[in-house]
């Protein structure tokens, strides 16, 4: 695992749980319909802190991974490798991390652009749940095969006209897979995540399987396996901050 | 009776309930095609648009391989029209609103090659999604002119059918944005639009040229009574010729330039018996004759552009063989391309950027340049992967090697498989002129044949570089020999290194060319009136053997029998031999539903059955787009029409399997479609896969390759069919099957040796073949609500490995590098890059276990090293036991590191707790010395060039060595161990007795 691949790795780990969006009706009514999918709108609102355990798989080599989120602001990502902590966080107004990768344990300031998609990430009910107070758009693209499966294709697009398109499962409501459009170093660079293994945790239904991969870089794609989703577990607002060196 | 309509009503309710998975597209699943290129000569070039307030961004209309877009100048380029028709006509960007592009699909350098087009498409976001908007029946379009003041208003010019009568020609007007359609200007079904421009300055004038032109498959004319150049000003509504100027007989095409600076200056470029370039400065009231040179007024068919500086009128740029550029408004020119570096000849769109005219984008027939000085040098974009391939051929080298022929780019060959990517560097030129059909001799791959336009055809030898013409020349007595403009030249596959190709006799040789045996008589209609290519052309002569007819068109000898042979002709005889060419017998009128004399694109004589055939027509030359398809199972005597409805696009190639008798491709105008029940039923591959014409197959018989000649977008590679041959309906119904793969050997090189760098901006690089393990099984339904994985055991049930599986309906693809896990290493303040990578495997027998919830499936393989690998057993078994005993160490190692942590840790909490300051102090001492002995296990200092080695980075070092190369370590490497294991055995001593 090269510098390349870990940043990159970083870059997509900030996977959402649930996704959501919409603007015309038919986008409203399919949002509904997978909110309800995923636990409806009261259990997610429940929610105001959660932990996340798992593993990176690379070639057999698991890598552990814990996700700490709270109140829709605040997140914090640890990865290990060979003993050494990875970390990412966001703490409602900065994003910050270390990464021994570099070749120094110091924390630093995230750039802006990475910071907004580590931020995104904190959002626990995920981009389509009340999108419009997020300041968000919704559009229904419309209902389109995806590998032989039907989905509902919406688009959300945030006010710096960045978008995720979100294809959502006809049958469960459930998102199968999510294409976004961010703008890193002036450039625009899409991304694709797939959803897969959900299970039903405490009335939520969340993806254990998370895959993702960069658009047209040949890096192949990085594998995430969920292993225990927490929900409201005591988390001071201390660890998302950026450590003192 | 009541009880059987229940019982039929159950049927029903069962077979809809349990019915049956119809073979589609999806059942491809994870088996994509992986476009190689090559990007080294690129492709013909048709429409080139640039965003005015931000010129970095570019888009690129090619011959057939789709449209491309650029964010970053030309530093690298992605396809943006995949999903639909790859011939490009026109393209234009609304500057008021640049997220909104017109893509005119149907090339209008109307050559003897030319694609088809299916209507005018539109995205309103920049290119992300694309809608159809009308001029379905259009077949191609050459200028869409957005009005500049309003993007609603656009016209658009559709010279229409190539090869038949149209009355969907004409120029088309729409006022709301494409949603409806007015035609606003026509002459006759046998006349189109050829170009059209808005004067930039007063929307309500507008220029229009029509033309009148023809092709059939022998001939082209250029010209007519319905030919001129026509102006409006009252916004299209009424129209005025103002071409009388041009020439008292009939005009041909006619391209048009308006000065953006000064737009009563009007530049034309006429066609007629004396063609040339025509210069208005009152708006066409008037006109001036101007500069005749041979490159202004070239192949006015094919070269019908003519631009002029955004800011200077006497500015005049005129692409045709070379580009042309004149300073005084069009008296006299000079030629802008190829001092500081060749230029691609053949030139058919220019984007001038208006907000600084110094920057050009020029398209050639060969790819995109940029220039920064108006022209005088240019930079290639090698990036542009869009060549026109017409014929393709592999060897049996490891990696194998595809070799063919371009449309407008000569003969090549490359490598299908390279470490790190198959860059440009990889291709080697064999042959220029248009390219046709490539053949290594089986019997020497240093020998390849190698053909240009009209049969030439030469025979090279790659280890010394001589090129020997070898065509078979005419013999006293006979007539003059006609060769097809893609002449079929073929090897025997009974008798390795025999050749033979085809005018319109059939000759072969068995001597590399140097004498050939003429196996028939002529086997064409010989109809002489489609034989009068020196008189074709229209007003411009053109006879440059794309016309040549009455040829030889495709040749298959059958691999069963090498006295049988088919030939296929371009007048529509289809000809088989039982004896070796003896006899000849044309069956062509045994097949019911064929109309007479439709070109024959390509026979396929089974691999399974001798009497059994394949054969595609293809119409299109006479405009009859139809898909023709037969099978024959008497060798010729009846015949059977294997097409569907759900194929698309006139037919160009089919293919039988190697092995599954039932599993046949097909190459149409559109893209490449399949059947697994031997052509009952059809469905498009599209994988990676764009609607691009496919010209030629080859199945490689050691990888099971499906390699794939497009026009348009280069040589795909489908790697192994393998799992594809398996799928029939059986299959198709059930939840979960594995299914095989191609042999995958243990092999344990670990990256390529000199390539480092991975590959930059600017150059194309097509991907590898992946030489990790694939374990291939088919779901019929996507695993969304459960767990699927893929474990892996050893001969002991070990287990030793698990990966997620994928999860998709049809076919999935895990692959495994058949390495171990990496090992656990010690932590230290760096990574520990040998923590990275496990060894390689044994041979043995291993267990694959798919696990999907609570239901599992296992294989068993038995993995085997590479036969071809120059390694011994002993050597392969020596580098396992010392990769072993590293791998080992630093495990072991990384337990001793954990321990003494722990150690560490808990005697800190005492000292902390304790109030004893004697303990404080001893402990203290303990503490420093655990410290120091980790030091010495694992790097610790908090630098990345520290370059400090410790035991782990000793072990870590020596161990990547071991494990790169799948052979013998060194000697060194051996000696080396031994000093490592006598330093562990002493920090085992050491931390024993500290651990104590």
């Amino acid at each position: 695992m090269n510098i390349k691949n870990v940043k990159l790795v970083l870059s997509l780990i900030f996977v959402l749980f649930f996704i959501s969006n919409g603007f015309a009706q038919t986008a409203d009514e399919i949002i509904d319909k997978h909110i309800d999918a995923i636990g409806g709108i009261s259990k997610i609102d429940s929610v105001k802190s959660q932990k996340v355990t798992g593993f990176m798989s690379m070639q057999g080599m698991d890598i552990p991974i814990t996700i700490y989120l709270k109140n829709n602001e605040m997140i914090l990502v640890e990865i290990y490798v060979q003993g050494m902590k990875i970390l990412q966080g966001y703490d409602g107004k900065m994003g910050w991390m270390i990464n021994p990768m570099t070749g120094s344990k110091k924390p630093e300031k995230m750039d802006d652009e990475t910071a907004k998609s580590l931020k995104e990430e904190a959002d626990l009910g995920g981009k389509l749940l009340k999108y419009k107070e997020k300041g968000y758009t919704a559009e229904f693209v419309g209902k389109e095969d995806m590998e032989g499966t039907d989905v509902y294709n919406i688009k959300i697009t945030d006010k710096d006209g960045e978008s995720t398109n979100f294809l959502i499962d006809a049958g469960s409501y459930l998102i199968l897979k999510s294409k976004a459009k961010r703008k890193v170093m002036g450039k625009t660079v899409e991304s694709e995540t797939t959803f897969g293994n959900y299970k039903k945790i405490e009335g939520m239904v969340m993806p254990f399987l998370i895959e993702s991969k960069v658009t047209g870089m040949d890096v192949g794609s990085q594998k995430v396996l969920i292993d225990k989703v927490e929900f409201n577990v005591n988390l001071d607002d201390e660890i998302f901050k950026m450590p003192a060196e | 009776m009541k009880t059987k309509i229940f019982f039929f009503v159950f049927i029903l309710f069962a077979y809809y309930s349990f019915g049956q998975v119809k073979f589609n597209s999806n059942i491809f699943g994870d088996l994509s095609a992986r476009q190689i290129g090559p990007a080294s000569m690129s492709g013909r070039i048709t429409a080139i648009e640039g965003v005015n307030k931000e010129p970095t961004i570019i888009y690129v209309g090619t011959a057939a391989g789709g449209v491309f877009k650029t964010l970053t100048g030309g530093a690298s380029f992605k396809p943006v029209f995949d999903k639909y028709t790859q011939s490009i006509g026109a393209i234009a960007i609304d500057q008021l609103k640049p997220e909104i592009v017109w893509v005119g699909t149907g090339e209008c350098n109307v050559r003897n090659s030319v694609s088809v087009g299916t209507g005018l498409y539109k995205t309103n976001d920049a290119g992300e999604t694309w809608q159809c908007v009308g001029l379905e029946k259009s077949e191609r379009i050459s200028k869409i002119a957005v009005d500049p003041k309003d993007g609603n208003i656009v016209f658009v010019a559709v010279p229409g059918a190539l090869w038949g009568d149209s009355e969907d020609r004409g120029l088309y007007k729409t006022i709301d944005g494409g949603k409806s359609w007015e035609k606003i200007l026509y002459t006759d079904e046998k006349t189109g639009c050829a170009d059209v421009v808005i004067d930039p300055k007063n929307h309500d004038i507008i220029y229009a040229s029509m033309w009148e032109f023809r092709r059939t498959p022998y001939s082209f004319s250029s010209g007519g009574k319905g030919s001129g150049l026509f102006k409006s000003i009252d916004g299209g509504k009424s129209w005025f010729r103002i071409d009388k100027a041009f020439s008292e007989g009939d005009l041909g095409r006619i391209c048009i330039a308006v000065c953006p600076s000064e737009p009563n200056n009007i530049y034309a470029i006429a066609e007629s018996k004396n063609t040339g370039l025509f210069r208005s400065t009152d708006g066409g009231e008037t006109w001036k004759k101007n500069s005749a040179s041979t490159n202004v007024t070239a192949r006015p068919f094919y070269f019908s552009t003519i631009l002029v500086d955004p800011t200077d009128a006497n500015r005049v740029y005129r692409p045709a063989f070379s580009l042309s550029i004149s300073k005084d408004g069009g008296e006299s020119f000079v030629d802008g391309s190829g001092e500081n570096g060749w230029v691609h000849s053949d030139h058919h769109a220019l984007w001038i950027n208006p907000n600084n005219p110094n920057q050009l984008y020029l398209g050639t027939d060969g790819g995109v340049y940029l220039s920064v000085n108006r022209g005088y040098d240019w930079l290639f974009l090698a990036n542009l992967p869009v060549s026109q391939y017409y014929h393709v051929t592999t060897d049996n080298q490891s990696p194998y090697n595809v070799y063919g022929g371009l449309q407008d780019n000569g003969s090549w060959k490359g490598p299908s498989s390279a470490p790190g990517g198959i860059k440009n560097k990889d291709w080697r030129g064999v042959g220029g002129g248009d390219g046709f059909a490539v053949v290594a001799d089986a019997t020497d791959n240093n020998i390849i044949y190698s053909e240009s336009q009209g049969g030439n055809i030469n025979r090279i030898n790659l280890k010394t570089g001589e090129s020997k013409d070898v065509q078979p020349q005419q013999e006293k007595g006979e007539p003059k020999l006609r060769f097809n403009w893609n002449t079929p030249i073929v090897q025997s596959s009974v008798n390795p290194g025999v050749i033979y190709i085809g005018a319109q006799y059939l000759y072969r040789t068995k001597n590399s060319g140097e004498t050939w045996d003429r196996l028939s008589k002529d086997l064409t209609t010989n109809n002489p009136e489609k034989q009068k290519q020196e008189e074709s052309g229209g007003l411009s002569i053109d006879n440059s053997s794309a016309e040549n007819h009455c040829t030889i068109y495709t040749i298959c000898e059958s691999n069963l029998d090498e006295n049988l042979i088919w030939v296929g002709t371009d007048d529509g005889n289809l000809q088989v031999t039982k004896d070796g060419g003896k006899n000849w017998t044309n069956v062509v009128n045994n097949i019911v539903g064929l109309p007479l004399n439709t070109w024959c694109s390509s026979v396929e004589a089974s691999h399974f059955d001798k009497y059994t055939a394949y054969v595609t027509f293809d119409g299109h030359r006479s405009g009859d787009m139809n898909t023709y398809v037969f099978k024959t199972t008497d060798a010729g005597k009846s015949w059977r029409s294997i097409t569907t409805e759900d194929i698309k696009g006139y037919a160009h190639k089919i293919k039988e399997d190697l092995v599954n008798k039932n599993l046949l491709f097909l190459g149409t105008e559109f893209g490449l479609f399949v059947s697994i029940d031997g052509g009952t039923g059809w469905v498009q591959f599209k994988n990676n896969f764009p609607n691009v014409p496919v010209m030629d197959m080859d199945i490689q018989k050691d990888e099971n390759d499906l390699v794939l000649a497009t026009h348009g977008r280069g040589i795909m590679i489908i790697d192994d069919i393998t799992p594809l041959r398996k799928i029939s309906q059986k299959i198709l119904d059930s939840d979960f099957v594995f299914l095989p793969s191609r042999n995958y050997f243990i092999d344990g090189r670990e990256g390529p040796a000199g390539e480092s760098f991975p590959p930059p901006a600017g150059e194309f690089t097509g991907p590898g073949a992946s030489d990790e393990l694939a374990v291939i099984y088919y779901l019929k339904e996507r695993v969304v609500t459960e767990d699927i994985k893929l474990e892996i055991f050893d001969s002991e049930g070990k287990l030793l490995i698990t990966l997620p599986a994928s999860k998709r309906k049809g076919i999935n693809i895990v692959r495994w590098n058949m390495r171990l896990k990496p090992p656990k290493v010690a932590t230290g303040s760096k990574f520990e890059f040998s923590g990275f990578i496990g060894p390689m495997i044994g041979e043995g027998e291993y267990t694959f276990k798919i696990v999907k919830g609570e239901n599992s499936w296992t294989q068993k393989l038995n993995l085997r090293f590479n036969p071809k690998a120059t390694y011994t057993k002993n050597d392969r078994e020596l580098q396992q036991s010392t990769a072993m005993k590293l791998y080992n160490m630093q495990e072991e190692l990384a337990g001793i590191s954990e321990k003494l942590k722990t150690r560490y840790d808990s005697l800190q909490n005492i000292i902390n707790s304790t109030q004893d300051e004697n303990i404080k102090n001893i402990l203290t001492i303990k503490c420093t010395e655990i410290d120091s002995l980790r030091k010495t296990i694992a790097a610790s200092k908090e630098s990345m060039m520290s370059g400090e080695m410790r035991l782990r980075e000793n072990i870590g070092s020596v161990y990547s060595s071991v494990i790169s190369y799948p052979g013998k370590p060194t000697d060194s490497q051996l000696d080396r161990i031994k000093g490592l294991e006598y330093e562990f055995e002493q920090l085992k001593n050491k931390s024993n007795i500290l651990l104590k």
